[in-house]
């Protein structure tokens, strides 16, 4: 592959993606930064843009699918939902090197852009790893809410593991931070995007619970051995707004 | 009495238990069920202890029959006591469990009238949770030694985890500190379900039926309220691991609660460093494939509280580094300090297809800051690198550390292996703390 000077940008939707993943390997040259709508402020330099071609888009999925390891397909999707700021760029190798290997990508981790998706997604699975004990539900009639601000696209990752532990409710769970709605009910998950904070008339039963669970974290907590410090860095205090404990 | 003043006595009363994981059971959820449980242990909060919060901790009463030293329940104590109801501790579980504050049950108790009696309420609570509400959650339940074998039994297919506290490391002093238990029932009721669960993985006619125990046992020692050894702590901890096959041995630094003639004063601190050490000896046990006697040896039985036990190891063995990274088995790389098991499998990956450089550690997982005096990469060590383990200590541990320790070596300097007589260091700062008391 080619590495060329030029800046490409698309609109940031996987399909996006996808179409100038078909146009890099068509002209077998790969861009030297590739910009979204996001990142293409902070840049000065003229950019050649890339129109989402879901046909084609569709086309390479297949192809890619086809051709690569179940894994390395996961890895490339994953890592197309992970915040890592050159992404895009890191993928591009990655679909070439699985292209070119049968062996699992993460074997790669000596190439730097393996090694910064692989970092990268590990903050997102470690994200999501937390959200599944510091989220918090509370009743509204028989739906269980709860809102979050994860730093990582986390939600889509996290429904999953509360479909499975209350496969017999309806759950939501607002993301703030991507205005992302995700709606569990008896185990099949949906999504709204774009979504407004939902609001409920809340019942003053929940306070009764919510007593009783921070009286036991009072109750469980050893003052002989008080580390604050030791608190902080196992839970940052950007998940606390969201939990009761903390109130 | 109402639940919430029960909520406070008894699960203050069960903090001192130290076991908070979830872990070990594949998931188990079933339609119609509510619950499951996950492989990785799940925290759902952090007390401002900083210790983890991940199961509903709870003793079922403080009412106990026994008089352990130790044992704040114990029963000369003038304290407030308080029973649950096994249908209360079930529905407290429940409603905790719906809005994700647990992972699931933490049900220890102390002894009510007697062994069976207190095992038999327990299982009631447990087929609460289990058979009324369809609870497929985590539980943890403590086997109350010298109950009856065929109620552990029971208890052992209704909980996910059971754990036997073995209390004090020796027989002697579990004799004097707690003389209403018996050493040897102690040891029952964990032999009794390591041969069950042999027992149900060999028989193939009970491999698909109920689980027994399914995320295994562990169980827990109080450090420093008697008076043994690391060294023996480490080793009681391995012939454990190995003899009955725990999940896990927990280590819980005595906190004095009681006025006791035969425990540490009121006053004293808990030895939370000791603690630590014992943890991170624990982990060389488990995962880094070191035995006790590497750790520490009879005529050295004390963890030096300056250094941990793998960087201890490692300049007292600095004839065999640097390691070079590029070509170092995957056993040898895991007893270099500031490297665990992920970022070694890491270096394995990555020098698959890619020659490494020292500056690629970093970016795998390795802690440059201690593995920097272990490491070579392609034959080029660290620029500077002194070939002197004593260099290494200094530059491992702060600057008043190290004088502290130099000052209070009473070695000759040719013995340049034994390095520090850190034991007597110790030996001597106890002293002039007794003497300032």
């Amino acid at each position: 592959m080619e590495k060329t000077t030029e800046i490409w940008e698309y609109d940031g939707t996987y399909y996006g993606f996808l179409t100038l993943v078909y146009f890099a390997f068509k002209k077998r040259q790969f861009p030297e930064v590739i910009l979204t709508q996001e990142t293409a402020v902070e840049n000065l330099f003229f950019s050649h843009w890339i129109n989402t071609d879901e046909a084609l888009a569709k086309k390479m999925q297949q192809r890619l699918t086809q051709r690569l390891r179940k894994e390395n397909t996961q890895f490339i999707l994953d890592g197309f939902y992970c915040s890592l700021k050159e992404k895009d760029r890191c993928l591009l190798d990655a679909i070439q090197i699985s292209l070119n290997t049968d062996d699992l990508i993460i074997n790669h981790l000596g190439h730097p852009s393996i090694l910064a998706l692989h970092n990268s997604l590990k903050a997102l699975f470690s994200e999501v790893h937390q959200f599944t004990g510091f989220v918090r539900f509370e009743y509204v009639g028989t739906l269980l809410y709860s809102k979050i601000a994860p730093k990582h696209f986390s939600l889509p990752y996290l429904c999953p593991h509360f479909a499975q532990r209350y496969s017999r409710e309806t759950l939501m769970i607002y993301d703030e931070t991507h205005r992302l709605l995700g709606i569990i009910e008896k185990g099949q998950i949906r999504f709204i995007e774009d979504c407004e904070v939902p609001t409920f008339n809340k019942e003053n039963s929940e306070q009764a619970v919510q007593e009783n669970w921070r009286k036991f974290l009072q109750a469980a907590t050893i003052k002989e051995r008080k580390n604050e410090q030791a608190q902080l860095s196992h839970l940052p205090k950007r998940y606390r707004n969201h939990m009761i404990d903390f109130y | 009495m109402d639940l919430s003043r029960k909520i406070e006595i008894l699960a203050e009363s069960a903090k001192y238990d130290v076991s908070c994981s979830s872990s070990g059971v594949m998931n188990n959820t079933r339609k119609g069920s509510i619950g499951s449980t996950a492989t990785a242990g799940i925290c759902h909060s952090f007390t401002s202890d900083g210790r983890c919060v991940s199961l509903l901790k709870l003793l079922f009463t403080n009412a106990c029959i026994f008089d352990c030293h130790y044992c704040i329940n114990r029963k000369s104590n003038a304290i407030p006591r308080a029973t649950f109801t096994p249908q209360e501790v079930a529905d407290l579980t429940m409603d905790f469990y719906m809005r994700n504050y647990i992972e699931g049950l933490f049900l220890s108790s102390a002894i009510i009238k007697n062994v069976d009696y207190t095992s038999e309420l327990l299982i009631k609570t447990l087929k609460i949770l289990r058979y009324e509400k369809a609870f497929k959650g985590y539980i943890h339940v403590k086997a109350i030694p010298g109950a009856d074998e065929k109620l552990i039994e029971e208890l052992g297919f209704l909980a996910d985890r059971m754990s036997v506290n073995v209390e004090l490391p020796s027989r002697e002093s579990l004799k004097l500190l707690a003389p209403d238990k018996d050493p040897l029932a102690l040891y029952k009721p964990m032999k009794q379900i390591t041969h069950k669960k042999k027992e149900m993985a060999q028989v193939p006619a009970l491999r698909n039926s109920a689980a027994f125990v399914p995320a295994g046992q562990s169980t827990q020692m109080i450090i420093g309220a008697s008076p043994e050894s690391d060294h023996s702590i480490v080793k009681i901890a391995e012939k454990l691991y190995q003899q009955y096959e725990l999940k896990r041995v927990y280590y819980s630094a005595y906190i004095p609660v009681n006025h006791d003639s035969l425990l540490p004063a009121i006053t004293t601190d808990p030895p939370l460093l000791r603690e630590h050490r014992l943890y991170q000896a624990d982990w060389l046990l488990r995962f880094y494939r070191f035995s006790a006697d590497e750790i520490l040896s009879e005529d050295k039985p004390n963890f030096n509280l300056y250094l941990d036990p793998k960087a201890n190891w490692a300049v007292q063995h600095y004839e065999q580094f640097p390691v070079d990274v590029q070509s170092a088995s995957y056993e040898q790389l895991l007893r270099i300090p500031g490297i665990g098991p992920k970022s070694a499998q890491n270096i394995l990956k990555a020098r698959k297809y890619y020659q490494l450089h020292l500056s690629d550690l970093k970016k795998l997982g390795v802690v440059i800051k201690r593995a920097q005096y272990f490491v070579s990469c392609n034959g080029i060590t660290q620029p500077g690198l002194v070939n002197d383990p004593e260099w290494v200590i200094s530059s491992l541990i702060s600057s008043k550390q190290y004088e502290t320790l130099k000052k209070a070596n009473s070695q000759p300097l040719h013995e340049q292996l034994s390095l520090f007589d850190v034991e007597r260091f110790e030996t001597i700062k106890r002293k002039e703390a007794r003497h300032a008391h």
